[in-house]
């Protein structure tokens, strides 16, 4: 990926990022039915301890 | 000028509970978060986790003392602006009053002595027990609020006998058909306004390069609370909207802004509108095409029912429902977007070193409270004209007192209630300014405001026990 602040392909990522994001909120507040519903809040829960019991050694303050 | 005591109940109760639910909503959520802290210095041993009990036990005891203070209040406002319905009602509120005192109030007041002042004087472990019973009776006292106020949105197990409501099954009463998913929205919204309270408090401490091992560990718990708490409540906050659209389904075409009986195929979501009570239309409406069928009816091209629906003398104030619906989804879309941008800067490592991250963690430090109080005037305002959904109107529950009555009283209200507030912000403030370390390792009586405020009072237990200080 370049590494200038702005290029076509980072733009792609952040609005399919976005689009997925929006997906997963709709599948969350039950867009798609109860059982996608109860799937993604699980998939979020186990995802967020994921990230959350990563050992946090902090990158210097920039 | 004709002073109209209905208008006049109204209010006081408004303001006197607007301003009584920011305390309960706190202490609930601290007291679950001193419960995880207390749990994990006795698991860990860092003094950190001590650190961050101390500090947060005393904001916690101070919204606790308020809480209580300002709650009784409410009581006496029953007999005092709405005597008819204590009267008619009484039957079925009266006992879970009672049983809020009974089970919830005696338990906090049995416990809350040893966790405010046990710290040094009872074993960790019974201490620890302490704080959890504590933290069991906030969560009862929400539990048997909820189950009156929602028998009064979704009345079950009662006939009306000579203009009085008389039970006939208690359990329908308590276990009235919104109160099971009622409750855990109203306790997920406690975690959720203290899980940000005390990560806006660490990102500020972070921001000012102060008490660094403090505010990261607080804005880590804080905010990853926050994050499985948020999404909990966005998934039981759809199950209540399918709920109350099927038992009060007034309030939730006001909630949506449409007045027609059925809304254009596919319908908009409607973010910002000037209804038009009178004539039964919107002046304006500013929303996002087709999202409104996706959102409401789960399909592309669903419509939506308008409160035309609704006999016009059965109608909510739209303006009221809408915007205090709007308020609440949109601080919860403004938290979800927080902790799904805290869990990629976790993800990242940079979760305690982004500037802007830190900035909007302290501008969010009172979202909680805004979207409770939002979600709290759209159950209230939505369930007008009813105070008792069907079978009692807000207009023939009124006391029959002079709306000079009401006036002074409301008068004398603001006034202790400005008190109150200004208080509770003093405090809270200087407790913040001057950092955990300053924090007293139990409650301090005082004396006086004055007492209360002098800084030894403050430094008094970080000299009592300086190993302690993390």
């Amino acid at each position: 990926m370049s590494a200038a602040p702005f290029s076509v392909w980072r733009a792609i990522g952040v609005v399919l990022t976005t689009l997925l994001g929006f997906a997963f909120f709709n599948a969350l507040i039950g867009v798609f039915g109860l059982s996608a519903a109860v799937i993604a809040l699980l998939l979020f829960i186990a995802l967020a301890v994921l990230i959350f019991r990563l050992p946090q050694t902090e990158r210097a303050r920039q | 000028m004709r002073l109209d005591p209905e208008v006049l109940a109204r209010i006081q109760f408004a303001f006197t509970v607007t301003f009584h639910i920011i305390f309960p909503t706190m202490s609930i959520g601290l007291a679950a978060f001193l419960v995880i802290i207390e749990g994990l210095w006795l698991k860990t041993k860092e003094p950190v986790y001590l650190q961050i009990y101390r500090f947060w036990m005393g904001i916690f005891a101070m919204g606790f003392g308020v809480g209580v203070v300002t709650g009784i209040v409410l009581s006496f406002e029953f007999g005092l602006g709405f005597a008819k319905f204590a009267q008619i009602a009484g039957p079925a509120i009266g006992p879970m009053i009672g049983l809020e005192v009974l089970t919830a109030f005696f338990l906090e007041a049995g416990f809350l002595g040893v966790m405010l002042f046990g710290l040094h004087r009872v074993g960790p472990k019974l201490h620890f027990f302490a704080t959890c019973m504590v933290a069991l009776g906030t969560q009862l006292s929400a539990s048997w609020i909820l189950s009156a106020n929602s028998w009064m949105q979704t009345p079950d197990g009662v006939a009306i006998q000579n203009g009085r409501v008389v039970v006939t099954n208690w359990l329908k009463v308590v276990d009235n058909p919104s109160w099971l998913l009622r409750l855990p929205h109203m306790l997920m919204a406690a975690f959720i306004t203290g899980s940000f309270f005390v990560a806006g408090v660490g990102a500020w401490y972070l921001l000012c390069g102060k008490h660094e091992i403090f505010g990261r560990r607080t804005v880590s718990l804080g905010i990853g609370f926050a994050t499985v708490a948020m999404a909990c409540q966005l998934f039981i906050g759809d199950l209540l909207y399918g709920t109350m659209l099927h038992y009060q389904p007034s309030k939730m075409q006001a909630a949506e802004g449409f007045w027609e009986e059925n809304s254009a195929s596919p319908a908009p979501y409607n973010w910002i509108i000037v209804p038009d009570q009178a004539h039964q239309r919107n002046r304006f409406t500013l929303g996002t095409p087709v999202l409104g069928s996706i959102w409401l009816t789960h399909s592309l091209k669903g419509r939506v029912a308008g409160l035309k629906n609704t006999p016009r003398d059965q109608q909510p104030t739209m303006s009221m429902v809408f915007y205090g619906f709007h308020t609440m989804y949109t601080m919860a879309i403004l938290m979800f977007f927080i902790v799904v941008v805290s869990l990629w800067l976790r993800l990242q490592k940079r979760l305690f070193t982004t500037r802007w991250f830190l900035r909007a963690l302290v501008i969010m430090t009172p979202a909680g409270f805004i979207a409770t109080i939002a979600g709290w005037y759209t159950a209230e305002t939505g369930r007008q004209p009813w105070v008792i959904w069907g079978i009692l109107r807000t207009a023939d529950a009124v006391s029959p007192v002079p709306g000079g009555a009401l006036l002074s009283t409301l008068i004398a209200f603001v006034s202790i209630y400005a008190l109150f507030i200004t208080a509770f912000l003093v405090f809270t403030f200087r407790m913040i300014r001057r950092g955990p370390e300053a924090a007293p390792d139990h409650a301090e009586a005082s004396g006086s405001l004055k007492n209360a405020l002098r800084t030894q009072v403050m430094n008094h237990a970080g000299a009592a026990y300086p190993g302690e200080g993390g």
